[in-house]
C-alpha cells in the first residue's frame, strides 16, 4: 500500500465508515422506535381490557405483524452492516460488481436524501458475474460517495438507474442514469476524484448521466 | 390542544398518534414536510412534533415554513441521530429535542410544558 493510499484509507475511509455507521444506527433507532411504540400500544390495550373496555381484536394481529416486519427490517439492516464490515477484510480482492452495487444502494438507502434507485440487468456482452480485482473497501466508498452526490443533485421525486457493462480491456463500467438528468458540471468533487484515482478509475459525464470505468488492477 | 406529528416513518407516527388519542390528545399525522404544510393551511395547531431528518424537507426547514403560516406554533424535535441517548434538552438549542425511541409520558409532559411553561 502506498503512503498516499494509506492516508486515503485513514482519512476518507474513516469518514466514510463513520458516515455509514451513523446512517445504520439511525435506521436501527427508527426500527426500535416502531417496536417500542407498538409494544406500548399493546400495553395500552391490556390496560383497556383490564378496565373491561372492549377493543377490536384485529389490532392485536396488526401489532404482531408490525413487530415481525420491523424485526425482519432490522435483520436486513444488520446483514448489510455485516457485509459492509467485511469489506475491510482484504486490502485487495475480486469483487462481484452486482453485489457491491447492491450493497452500496442499500447503504445509501438509509440516507434521508436517498432517491429511488434501480439496478438494471447486465447489459449486452456483460454477465451477472462481472467482477474486478480492486480494493473492496475503497470501491464501496467510491460508489457510496458517487450515489450520495447524485442523490443530492437529484429532485426528490427523481429516480436513478444503475447498469454495468464489461469493457474491452479487463475492466467494468458502471453507468449511472438519473431520470430526469442532472447538472454534473462540477462532478466529481476533489474527494471523490481522489478515491477514483487511487482505484485507477475514471468518470465520464455523458448526456444521460455518468459512467465510471474501473480497470482490473491493484490499487496498491 | 391540537398537535401535528410529522415523520416519514409512517408506522411510528401512526402508532404514536393512536397512543396520544387513547390519552385524550388530538393529534394529526403528516408523512412529509409538504403534507404537514398542506394540513397546517387548513388547521390551526398548537404544537408540532417534527422528525429532524426527513426526505425532501428537513424538520428545521419545515419549522420555518410552519412559523410563516402559524407564528404561535410551538415545536418539539424528535431525532434518531446523534448522541442524544436520553430524553433531554441540549444546552445549545432553544428547541426541545427528544431521542427515539420515545417515552410517551415524557412526550406528553414535554408537550404540556412547552405549551404552558409557567405551570
Amino acid at each position: 500500500m502506498t503512503s498516499h493510499t494509506s492516508d486515503l484509507v485513514h482519512k476518507q475511509g474513516l469518514q466514510f465508515f463513520g458516515s455509514v455507521n451513523a446512517s445504520i444506527s439511525h435506521e436501527l433507532k427508527n426500527i426500535f422506535a416502531i417496536i417500542s411504540e407498538t409494544a406500548g400500544f399493546l400495553n395500552d390495550l391490556t390496560q383497556l381490557s383490564k378496565q373491561g373496555k372492549p377493543f377490536d381484536l384485529s389490532l392485536l394481529e396488526n401489532c404482531s405483524n408490525s413487530i415481525a416486519e420491523e424485526i425482519e427490517r432490522g435483520f436486513d439492516t444488520i446483514r448489510q452492516m455485516n457485509r459492509f464490515a467485511h469489506s475491510v477484510d482484504d486490502p485487495v480482492n475480486d469483487i462481484r460488481i452486482s453485489d457491491a452495487l447492491t450493497l452500496a444502494v442499500k447503504l445509501t438507502g438509509f440516507l434521508s436524501f436517498a432517491r429511488k434507485t434501480h439496478l438494471k440487468a447486465p447489459l449486452e456482452n456483460s454477465s451477472e458475474d462481472s467482477s474486478i480485482l480492486t480494493s473492496p473497501f475503497l470501491f464501496q466508498a467510491l460508489i457510496y460517495k458517487t450515489l450520495s452526490a447524485l442523490y443530492r443533485a437529484m429532485d426528490p421525486k427523481a429516480e436513478l438507474t444503475l447498469a454495468v457493462k464489461d469493457t474491452q480491456s479487463s475492466g467494468v463500467t458502471v453507468i449511472f442514469s438519473p431520470d430526469p438528468p442532472v447538472d454534473l458540471t462540477d462532478f466529481p468533487d476533489p474527494r471523490i476524484a481522489e478515491v477514483a484515482q487511487a482505484l485507477n478509475a475514471a468518470f465520464a459525464v455523458t448526456d444521460t448521466g455518468l459512467e465510471l470505468t474501473i480497470m482490473n488492477t491493484k490499487p496498491y | 390542544m391540537k398537535i401535528i406529528l410529522v415523520d416519514d416513518e409512517t408506522k411510528f407516527i401512526n402508532m404514536l398518534a393512536r397512543r396520544l388519542s387513547l390519552r385524550g390528545l388530538d393529534a394529526d399525522v403528516a408523512y412529509s414536510g409538504e403534507q404537514a404544510l398542506e394540513k397546517a393551511a387548513q388547521t390551526r395547531y398548537d404544537i408540532a412534533v417534527l422528525d429532524m431528518k426527513m426526505p425532501g424537507m428537513s424538520g428545521f426547514a419545515l419549522k420555518q415554513k410552519l412559523l410563516d403560516q402559524q407564528p404561535d406554533i410551538k415545536f418539539i424535535f424528535v431525532t434518531g441521530h446523534g448522541t442524544l441517548d436520553q430524553n433531554g434538552v441540549p444546552d445549545h438549542f432553544d428547541d426541545i429535542f427528544l431521542a427515539k425511541p420515545l417515552n410517551i409520558d415524557t412526550l406528553i409532559d414535554t408537550i404540556r410544558q412547552r405549551l404552558n411553561p409557567d405551570q
